[in-house]
C-alpha cells in the first residue's frame, strides 16, 4: 500500500477567493460606464487613447518584471514562462487599471503618445521602482499625470467641446474650456445637469458624475473600496466652500474631483489602512484641492491633493492606528456578556 | 469554496458552513487500538494505574493525568489488553514525545461501571475530575458566569449543534447540574443570529432552565476566547470574569452525574474537500485518525493536508496514528477533522499587502493584523505589542479576506513566540488540571 502524503501547513486552509486579480477587475468594471459616457461625448477617438494606456502600461510592467525581477525566466519558452513564473504578476491586470485610469485624466485631444508615455513613467517610476504592486507610495496614474502636466503642459489642456461626433478622430484644437477654467476665468458656474450627465469639456472620463457614481456604487458593494476617504474628501470640499462661499455642489460635480474622490483615493495601495486615517486621507486631499482651485495658479488640484496625501499616509497610519499597553490583552466579547 | 481560484462575486467575510456535516450523528465501533495520552505537555506529571499485560475493562480507570488535588482521571473507553506504556508522539507534533498507553481492544462495552457521584459526599468538582471530564477547573473558582458558545465558528464542524439537536434533554440537564457545580445561577448560551433553528432549539431549553439566557451574535465566537482570558490573566493578574464552555462539555457533565458514565467518548466532525461524505461521529477517546477517517470512507492512500479542528484554526497533523485526544491544542475537543486534498493554484501566491485593511475590517479582536504583522516582519517585538498582538484570537479569518494571500496568523504566532516566548494561544494549555 502506498504511503500516505500529509502536507503539513498552518492554517487556516480556507480563503474567501480574493486575489489582487478581482480587485482590478472590479474597478476595471466600474470604470466601465465612465468609459461609455466619454466615448458618446467625446467620440471614439478616445478609446484609442485608453487602449493606448492600458497597452503601454502592461507591456512595460511585463517588461520590467521579466528583465529585472524574474532572474528564472526562460526566453525559449517565453510563453511558458511568462504564465508560470511568481515575478510575472502583469496578469492581475493592476498595470492595466493603472493605465486606463491614466487615459481617463487625458484631454479628449492628446496625442496617442501622451498616454504611453504616462503610463510608462507612472508604472516604472512611481510603481516598478518602488517594489511594485502593494509596494508603491504614489499612485501610479496620478503620478504619470503629474509628469505628463509638468512635460507637455500645452497639449495637457487642450480641451474639446463634448458631443461633437463629427470632429472625432481630428485633433484640431477645438478650444473649449472646462467648467472650472470657466470659473477662473472669471466665467459663470455651469449647470448642475450638465455637469451630472458629463456634456461638458474635460478629461476623458471625469465629466459625468453619475457615471462615476454607478461605478462606485459597483466598488462598494463588492467591498473593494470603503466609504471612508471619499466621504472625507466631500465632506472636506463641502465645508470649504461653505465657508468660503462658493457653492459646493458645483465644485464637487466639476472637475476631477469625483473621479478623485472616488476612484483614485480610494487605491488602497496609497491610502491609510485604518478607517479614520481614511477619513482624515480624504478630508486632507479635498481641502488641498479648494486651496489649489481657488487660489493657486490651476484651475484644478486633484491629482497634487491626491499626491500630497499619498505622501502622508503612512504617518497617517501610523498616528491613526490603535495602541495597546505591552501587557495589555482585549477579550472581546466577554466583558460585553459577562456585563449585567 | 475553499478558494482556490479568483471568484468574481462579492466575497463573504467569513466562511459560510457548507462543508458542516448534516444529520444525525453515528457511533462508530470499537477500534483495534486506542491510544490515551497520560500527559498533556511533556514534563507534566501524571500517575499510571496499570501496567503492560493488564485487562482493562470499559471506563477502567487507568491513570490520571496530574496529581492529586489537581489531575484529571483517564478511563479506557473500551475493555482490552494493555499493550503498552511508552512515550508516544505528541498531538501538536514536532519533537515532543508524552506518556500514553496504548490499550489493544477486545470487547466493547462490557460491563461498564457505573460511577455513583453519592461516593464523593456532594463534592462536585473533584466527581467531575474524577470522571475526567475536561473543564477550566481554575476558572470555575473565580469565574463570575458561566457561558455556553453554541456558534459554530469552524464552516466544516456541525457538533455543537449536533449535540443540543441530538440529546435536547441531556444538554438541558447538563445546563442545570453545570449551574450547581461552578456555584453560579445564571447561564448564557451564545448563538449566531442568523441561526434561526439552534435559536428556536436554544430558546427551548433556556424556558426550561432557570437562569439560562440567550445572547444572539452576529458573529460566530471563536473558541480561543477561553485561552486568551487565561493568558490575560497570566500576563496581567486579572481574574477570569467568565468561563467560556462547549456543548460538548455540557453533555459530559450531563452524561457524568445522570448516567454515572466517565469521558469515553467524544463528537467528532469529520468534513473536507477529501472526505466523500461530511459525518459527525462518536468516536471512542484515543482512536487513531486513520481509523476515524477509514470509517468515514475516506480513500487511503490520499494526498492532502489533515487539521484537527476545523480548517481556520485547527492543528496541522503530520502523523495519523496517534490518537484523538480529549483537547486539540488547547481547545475542547469537540472539535473535527478538516482533510484538503493538495490543489496548487498559481493565483495563491503571497504578494505584497494591497493595504486594503478587510483583515481590520473583520478581526473579531479589533486590532489591525497587518499593522502587527508589519512590525513582527521588521523585528520590532515592542511595536508589534503596542499594536495588540496579544489581543489576536487566531481565529484566521485576516488570512481569509486577505486578497494578497499574506501568511497573516503564522507571522503572528511567530511574533508572539519572539516576544513571550510563547508560540500561539492554541497550543496554551488553558485547563490547568495538571499540578506542573
Amino acid at each position: 500500500m502506498a504511503e500516505n502524503k500529509i502536507i503539513v501547513a498552518s492554517t487556516p486552509f480556507m480563503r474567501n477567493g480574493e486575489t489582487a486579480h478581482c480587485m482590478m477587475f472590479d474597478v476595471a468594471l466600474a470604470a466601465l460606464p465612465a468609459a461609455l459616457c466619454s466615448v458618446y461625448y467625446f467620440g471614439v477617438r478616445v478609446l484609442a487613447i485608453m487602449l493606448a494606456g492600458m497597452l503601454s502600461a502592461a507591456l512595460t510592467e511585463a517588461a520590467v518584471q521579466i528583465v529585472f525581477k524574474c532572474r528564472s525566466f526562460d526566453y525559449r519558452d517565453f510563453v511558458f514562462s511568462f504564465f508560470t513564473r511568481e515575478e510575472v504578476t502583469v496578469m492581475d491586470g493592476s498595470a492595466a487599471v493603472t493605465g486606463l485610469l491614466l487615459a481617463f485624466t487625458l484631454p479628449p485631444t492628446v496625442p496617442l503618445w501622451i498616454p504611453v508615455v504616462g503610463a510608462a513613467f507612472g508604472v516604472v517610476v512611481a510603481k516598478q521602482l518602488f517594489g511594485g504592486l502593494g509596494d508603491n507610495i504614489f499612485n501610479p496614474a496620478l503620478a504619470g499625470r503629474a509628469f505628463l502636466l509638468a512635460a507637455w503642459p500645452g497639449l495637457m489642456t487642450l480641451w474639446q467641446s463634448p458631443g461633437l461626433w463629427a470632429a472625432a478622430g481630428a485633433v484640431d484644437a477645438v478650444s473649449s474650456a472646462t467648467p472650472l477654467g470657466t470659473l477662473a476665468s472669471g466665467g459663470g458656474a455651469t449647470s448642475l445637469v450638465q455637469l451630472a450627465l458629463g456634456n461638458v469639456g474635460g478629461c476623458l472620463g471625469e465629466t459625468s458624475t453619475a457615471a462615476l457614481l454607478l461605478g462606485a456604487a459597483y466598488l462598494l458593494y463588492k467591498r473593494t473600496i470603503t466609504w471612508h476617504a471619499p466621504a472625507g474628501f466631500f465632506a472636506a470640499m463641502t465645508v470649504a466652500c461653505l465657508l468660503l462661499g462658493h457653492d459646493p455642489l458645483f465644485h464637487l460635480c466639476a472637475g476631477g474631483a469625483m473621479l478623485g474622490a472616488l476612484f483614485m483615493a480610494t487605491d488602497p495601495v496609497t491610502s491609510p489602512v485604518t478607517p479614520i486615517g481614511r477619513i482624515l486621507f480624504g478630508c486632507g486631499a479635498g481641502l488641498i484641492t479648494m486651496v489649489i482651485r481657488l487660489y493657486g495658479a490651476y484651475p484644478e488640484g486633484v491629482c497634487y491633493a491626491i499626491l500630497i496625501m499619498n505622501s502622508l499616509s503612512p504617518l497617517i497610519d501610523r498616528c491613526t492606528a490603535r495602541r495597546f499597553k505591552p501587557d495589555q490583552v482585549e477579550v472581546p466579547l466577554v466583558d460585553f456578556i459577562t456585563k449585567k | 469554496m475553499d478558494g482556490l481560484r479568483p471568484t468574481f462575486t462579492r466575497r463573504p467575510w467569513s466562511p459560510a458552513p457548507h462543508m458542516a456535516p448534516q444529520g444525525t450523528a453515528m457511533y462508530m465501533p470499537v477500534p483495534e487500538k486506542v491510544e490515551l495520552p497520560l500527559q498533556d505537555l511533556p514534563g507534566d506529571s501524571y500517575e499510571v494505574l496499570v501496567s503492560t499485560g493488564d485487562y482493562v475493562r470499559a471506563g477502567q480507570k487507568i491513570g490520571t493525568m496530574g496529581i492529586s488535588p489537581k489531575f484529571l482521571a483517564v478511563h479506557t473507553p473500551c475493555s482490552g489488553r494493555v499493550s503498552a506504556i511508552e512515550p508516544r508522539v505528541h498531538e501538536s507534533g514536532g519533537e515532543r514525545r508524552v506518556l500514553a498507553v496504548e490499550i489493544t481492544a477486545i470487547a466493547d462495552q462490557e460491563g461498564e461501571p457505573e460511577i455513583p457521584f453519592s461516593r464523593f459526599h456532594g463534592d462536585r468538582r473533584m466527581f467531575l475530575r474524577e470522571m475526567g471530564v475536561l473543564l477550566d477547573f481554575e476558572a470555575l473558582e473565580t469565574a463570575r458566569s458561566l457561558v455556553v458558545n453554541c456558534t459554530e465558528f469552524e464552516p466544516t464542524i456541525s457538533t455543537r449543534s449536533a449535540i443540543v439537536t441530538g440529546n435536547p434533554d441531556g444538554f438541558a440537564r447538563g445546563l442545570e447540574l453545570l449551574m450547581e457545580a461552578a456555584g453560579l445561577p445564571e447561564v448564557t448560551l451564545l448563538v449566531h443570529q442568523d441561526d434561526a433553528g439552534m435559536q428556536e432549539r436554544l430558546g427551548a431549553i433556556a424556558r426550561s432552565v432557570r437562569g439560562a439566557r440567550i445572547k444572539a451574535l452576529r458573529q460566530a465566537c471563536p473558541d480561543t476566547l477561553q485561552p486568551l482570558l487565561s493568558y490575560r490573566q497570566r500576563l496581567s493578574g486579572r481574574p477570569v470574569p467568565a468561563v467560556i464552555l462547549g456543548p460538548g462539555q455540557v453533555f459530559a457533565v450531563y452524561q457524568a452525574f445522570e448516567l454515572g458514565q466517565p469521558y469515553m467518548r467524544q463528537l467528532v466532525s469529520v468534513a473536507g474537500s477529501a472526505v466523500p461524505t461530511p459525518r459527525n461521529i462518536w468516536v471512542y477517546a484515543g482512536t487513531a485518525l486513520a481509523d476515524i477517517l477509514k470509517h468515514a470512507g475516506v480513500a487511503f492512500p490520499f494526498a492532502g493536508r489533515v487539521a484537527l479542528g476545523g480548517p481556520m484554526m485547527g492543528g496541522p497533523r503530520y502523523s495519523l496514528e496517534s490518537g484523538i485526544g480529549r483537547r486539540v491544542r488547547g481547545l475542547y475537543a469537540g472539535a473535527g477533522i478538516f482533510l484538503a486534498d493538495e490543489r496548487k493554484s498559481r493565483f495563491y501566491q503571497p504578494c505584497s499587502c494591497v493595504r486594503c485593511g478587510k483583515c481590520a475590517e473583520v478581526c473579531p479582536a479589533g486590532i489591525t493584523p497587518i499593522a502587527v504583522v508589519e512590525q513582527v516582519k521588521f523585528h520590532h517585538p515592542d511595536r508589534a505589542l503596542e499594536f495588540g498582538l496579544l489581543s489576536c484570537l487566531e481565529c484566521g479569518l485576516c488570512v481569509y479576506v486577505c486578497p494578497s494571500q499574506l501568511p497573516l496568523v503564522e507571522i503572528i504566532k511567530l511574533g508572539k513566540l519572539q516576544t513571550k516566548g510563547r508560540e500561539s494561544l492554541l497550543v496554551y494549555n488553558i485547563f490547568k488540571t495538571m499540578s506542573s
